[in-house]
């Protein structure tokens, strides 16, 4: 366990690095584009293929750190002081997410797979790197996933144990 | 099992059992599409295909242009223009909360994000000023629901990319409702004033009004650019998005110099997760939105509704309260994206312009962010006024029914939502331009 949470603190790092990245290039290309098409009354080819990329690569590793975060939107049905029920539910609500997390990596892998036989013409690159960051961002779901299932099982036991002590 | 009962019923299941909405909505169509032994590439193949959309790209710059805004002293800046302009109408501080809701909005498009930024000045302000606490986070929560009414806004985007309408006619189309709830909002804000002896803030001179509107000019330029470029055609809604970024990093970062330089990182990478959740979820309501159309739930609810009364207007009535009571457990995004077939079939089997039926979908959703379960703005504001989230309701009561008011006028009277896009963008209407 401390090696993945090591890990996961390293990609954490890395993934808000590359985000901040990825979207000041998103930024930067659709300026280009509406500094080109306004002003210079010129058009690049494949400018808003680059911009559609780098957004679809950051929705899904953003959506892998919303994970790590807790960001992702939810429903709380449960008053908030009812601290072990929140928890139980946060550990059931990760848990149930694991079957998606295998469809966006094993599933996600195999369209990216079948990509490859496409191009995207403008870039001339193969249209594997479209579809590549959902298999990446399910993967880094995973990892983030169980470090924090266990972590949310440990802290319903330590209620239930601290409730019994304080009983006696 | 019915496969639409059983996706409806494991989606409902999954989001009372906290899994986030985004999952939910995969995992419920994953059921189903195993139910109905179909493949699973298609979750993947629909995901990609829900946000492989170019007007989509002006989401991410209209949150980072809500980040940019706030993390500056540019929200401090937009509350002086409110309270030299309205500040001296008794109950000032509430008509002030309602004015810069209505400016932020047309500013950036986020309601969550306002009630946190104004909510942090204005609701300690108000109570301290000795408006009741209840009150005041009930108005600030329910004003900066106005954010995704007035545009730029965020679910508008959405609806027009998704619902195949103009972008800029539903912009245009938000803007006469969205004052008009604002104006009510303060209303009734003067009324409570009278009843219980809020005060007024001191009328501001001339020369002080003249100043703080020189000092903040430059910032409300924004709305100037994102709608005078999408309504004189010389920018998409993303493009003006960019711009509106351009100028905001422009003024932030080297005109005022209220942030430094080196927090941008931090600031892009943040954004960057702010707009892939919900755009995760967009992608996610592919494969959900898919199987609603596949299962034939449009022409099922168009049937049950037609069956009760093929009135127009009962139709319309029906409809919205049915958003009322999804916003309830909804966000308005996902609500958009996962019943659009249906409010488009109704819409269509009522006479409804798409503009009109765009901008009173959005209207309605809204006032599910301060209805309990969902309601963020309502929950960020009892949290920040410390006022049990059972008075923020009671006092948020009379402000919901202000808002579907609103939307009821709007429904009866057509051209107060589509009157200005019939003006400026006549050739969405199939009229001749000029």
């Amino acid at each position: 366990m401390p090696v993945l949470r090591s890990l996961n603190r390293q990609i954490e790092k890395a993934l808000k690095t590359l985000l901040a990245a990825m979207f000041a290039a998103m930024v930067g290309v659709v300026f280009l584009q509406v500094v080109s098409r306004n002003i210079l009354e010129m058009t690049f080819i494949g400018i808003l293929d680059i911009a559609q990329l780098l957004f679809s690569w950051c929705i899904f590793l953003g959506a892998a750190l919303a994970v790590r975060w807790d960001a992702h939107y939810n429903l709380d049905l449960v008053p908030e002081h009812w601290h072990k029920a929140n928890t139980a539910l946060k550990a059931f609500g990760h848990a149930a997410s694991l079957v998606v997390v295998y469809v966006l990596a094993v599933h996600g892998y195999y369209f990216a797979v079948s990509g490859s036989t496409q191009e995207v013409v403008s870039l001339q690159i193969s249209g594997t790197w479209l579809f590549i960051p959902i298999p990446i961002g399910g993967t880094l779901m995973l990892l983030f996933l169980i470090e924090m299932i266990p972590d949310e099982i440990a802290a319903i036991r330590r209620e239930s144990a601290d409730r019994k002590a304080a009983g006696r | 099992m019915n496969p639409l009962v059983l996706l409806l019923v494991s989606f409902f299941a999954l989001i009372a059992l906290r899994v986030n909405i985004g999952f939910s909505l995969m995992l419920a169509s994953v059921i189903v599409l195993i139910h109905e032994d179909l493949p699973l590439t298609s979750v993947i193949n629909q995901m990609y295909a829900n946000i492989d959309s170019f007007p989509l790209l002006a989401v991410p710059f209209f949150m980072f242009l809500g980040r940019i805004l706030n993390s500056g002293g540019i929200t401090e800046r937009l509350l002086k223009v409110a309270d030299v302009t309205v500040g001296h109408v008794r109950g000032g501080l509430g008509h002030v909360n309602v004015l810069v809701s209505m400016v932020f909005a047309s500013l950036s498009g986020s309601a969550a994000a306002d009630t946190a930024s104004v909510g942090s000045i204005l609701i300690p302000a108000m109570k301290k000023a000795g408006y009741d606490p209840a009150f005041a986070v009930a108005l600030t929560a329910a004003s900066s629901t106005l954010g995704v009414i007035i545009p730029p806004s965020i679910i508008l985007i959405i609806y027009g990319a998704f619902g195949d309408v103009s972008i800029g006619a539903l912009f245009l189309g938000g803007i006469v409702p969205g004052v008009l709830i604002g104006l009510f909002m303060m209303g009734y804000t003067y009324v409570l004033a009278i009843k219980h002896g809020y005060p007024a803030n001191p009328r501001a001179t001339l020369k002080e009004v003249g100043l703080t509107l020189l000092r903040a000019a430059p910032p409300l330029l924004i709305p100037f650019i994102v709608m005078g470029g999408v309504v004189a055609g010389l920018f998409t809604p993303t493009e003006a998005a960019i711009s509106a970024v351009t100028w905001a990093l422009f003024l932030v970062f080297v005109v005022y110099r209220d942030v430094p330089i080196r927090q941008l990182p931090e600031m892009l990478a943040r954004s960057a997760v702010d707009f892939s959740v919900p755009l995760f979820t967009v992608a996610a309501a592919g494969i959900f939105g898919w199987l609603i159309s596949y299962l034939g739930a449009a022409d099922i609810v168009v049937g049950f509704i037609l069956s009760v009364s093929q009135a127009p207007i009962a139709i319309m009535l029906m409809l919205i309260v049915f958003l009322l009571l999804i916003g309830t457990v909804l966000n308005p995004i996902s609500a958009v994206l996962i019943f659009l077939p249906i409010i488009q079939a109704l819409g269509d089997t009522a006479g409804m312009n798409p503009v009109h039926l765009g901008v009173l979908t959005t209207i309605t959703l809204s006032v599910g962010l301060v209805t309990p379960p969902y309601g963020i703005c309502l929950l960020i504001a009892s949290q920040i006024g410390e006022v049990k989230i059972t008075r923020s309701i009671i006092a948020i009561l009379p402000i919901i029914a202000l808002v579907v008011s609103v939307v009821i006028l709007s429904l009866w009277l057509p051209d107060l939502v589509i009157g200005l896009p019939k003006i400026f963008m006549p050739r969405v209407f199939g009229l001749p331009a000029g």
